[in-house]
């Protein structure tokens, strides 16, 4: 079955992919009566709200450049950038013996013509029942590959666009303008906070967090600016959540996460490190 | 491609420009977040509603212009052959297919083809003139 589905599958997605151009073309061609092109202009920035942390409620909200969170959905760039995490991220501890790591002689077994038998070299030859590994390779292998720093940040900016599409990527913070606002500093919000961080450790937090939020089957990714050491103690028993620093974030986490939860600061670093990389 | 070769290139072709793409440089530097009193609502996509609507009756594409303010619009050899590339599609590529065989009658529509994943147009032959020339009148 296994074998079955790799080869078919392709074909399927072609057939589907013909029948889908074909379908849409005839729709085009009565649609296009003058010979004019369509051109439209895409928005420039897309509007995101800032929420205080335990509640996520909206506080306020910003505009953010599209190259950051609308940027259209590229596979092929996603995949070239998880293919590429995951190699790097392999231990490479595999440590089989060569034929000259053996421990055995490297004498000719017996001789070349005249015993009727086979022809032999020595024990250790990856023919025989107790020879070595042929190709052995010795640890630690390095299967890292590499890409384009500009792909690889193309690469973030699609996931975050992803999340923000549909709508579970949730920015924790505010603008400078918002700080100064007065109204926004109300006394019923004292426990709330611009940051990811609970005011205690006790894993009684984290589990009235996931209740209110429903959070519970998610997995949850938290972004942070800084080492938050309430919240991972809080979240220490959670297999589901995570929580990055900005720096140490994959594009593997941010696609695997059903809600993202980002500081403002922390995305504001994230967008400064990527744009000094592809310099 | 180094700074000073950037820039040398920039100068040149600048010149050759539009004037409505000589502004590049502006754009490039275009501030990430905005407050709420800086936005136009004419950069949000509630004014670009034309774009967001469904699959069955999308109807609007838009090219983007490279960093130093070409269309990107290139030639390519494939097996031997010299094939015409347009990159930096959003949105409707199948309408703009379309639109590019009723424009450029030596086109045919065997000799199209659309890269779905990157959103490319690939013409087998040689049309990047043509192709500067419509779209330049556009985008």
């Amino acid at each position: 079955m296994f074998i079955g589905r790799s080869i078919i599958s392709p074909i399927k997605n072609f057939w589907v992919r013909q029948i889908c151009q074909s379908s849409s073309l005839a729709a085009s061609v009565t649609e296009s009566v003058g010979h004019n092109l369509h051109p439209y202009k895409p928005p420039r920035y897309v509007l995101a709200s800032l929420r205080s942390f335990p509640s996520l409620e909206p506080k306020s909200f910003i505009s953010v450049n599209w190259k950051l969170l609308a940027q259209p959905l590229r596979r092929d760039i996603l995949w070239k950038a998880v293919v590429m995490e995951a190699n790097c991220a392999r231990v490479g501890a595999s440590n089989p013996p060569s034929r000259s790591q053996m421990g055995y002689s490297g004498r000719k077994l017996h001789a070349q013509k005249g015993t009727g038998r086979a022809r032999v070299g020595d024990k250790g030859s990856p023919i025989r029942l107790e020879g070595g590994r042929a190709h052995a390779r010795n640890a630690p292998n390095d299967y890292s590959t590499k890409l384009p720093f500009k792909v690889y940040t193309l690469a973030y900016r699609v996931a975050l666009s992803h999340q923000y599409k549909t709508g579970n990527l949730f920015i924790v913070g505010l603008d400078k303008e918002s700080k100064a606002d007065k109204n926004l500093q109300s006394p019923s919000r004292e426990n709330e906070v611009e940051v990811c961080e609970f005011l205690t450790n006790d894993q009684l937090a984290a589990d009235n967090f996931v209740e209110a939020h429903d959070f519970k089957l998610r997995n949850v990714l938290f972004i942070v600016n800084e080492e938050r050491p309430n919240l991972t103690k809080a979240f220490e028993s959670y297999k589901k959540f995570k929580v990055i620093e900005y720096a140490k974030v994959d594009v593997r986490d941010l696609l695997k996460a059903n809600r993202v939860i980002i500081e403002f600061s922390a995305l504001t670093n994230l967008l400064k490190l990527m744009k000094h990389h592809e310099q | 491609m180094n700074k000073a070769t950037a820039i040398k290139t920039f100068v040149r072709y600048n010149s050759s420009l539009q004037p409505k793409f000589r502004s590049f440089v502006k754009q490039q530097n275009e501030k990430d977040f905005l407050s709420k009193n800086e936005v136009q609502y004419s950069d949000l996509p509630s004014s670009c509603s034309r774009f967001e609507r469904k699959k069955k009756d999308l109807g609007a594409y838009f090219i983007r212009r490279t960093n130093f303010g070409y269309l990107p619009v290139y030639k390519k050899y494939k097996r031997g052959a010299v094939m015409t590339e347009i990159a930096k599609i959003s949105g409707d590529s199948l309408l703009l297919k379309q639109d590019i065989i009723h424009n450029i009658p030596s086109i045919k529509q065997k000799d199209i083809v659309i890269r779905p994943d990157s959103n490319k147009i690939i013409i087998r032959g040689f049309y990047v003139d043509e192709l500067n020339e419509l779209l330049s009148k556009y985008f």
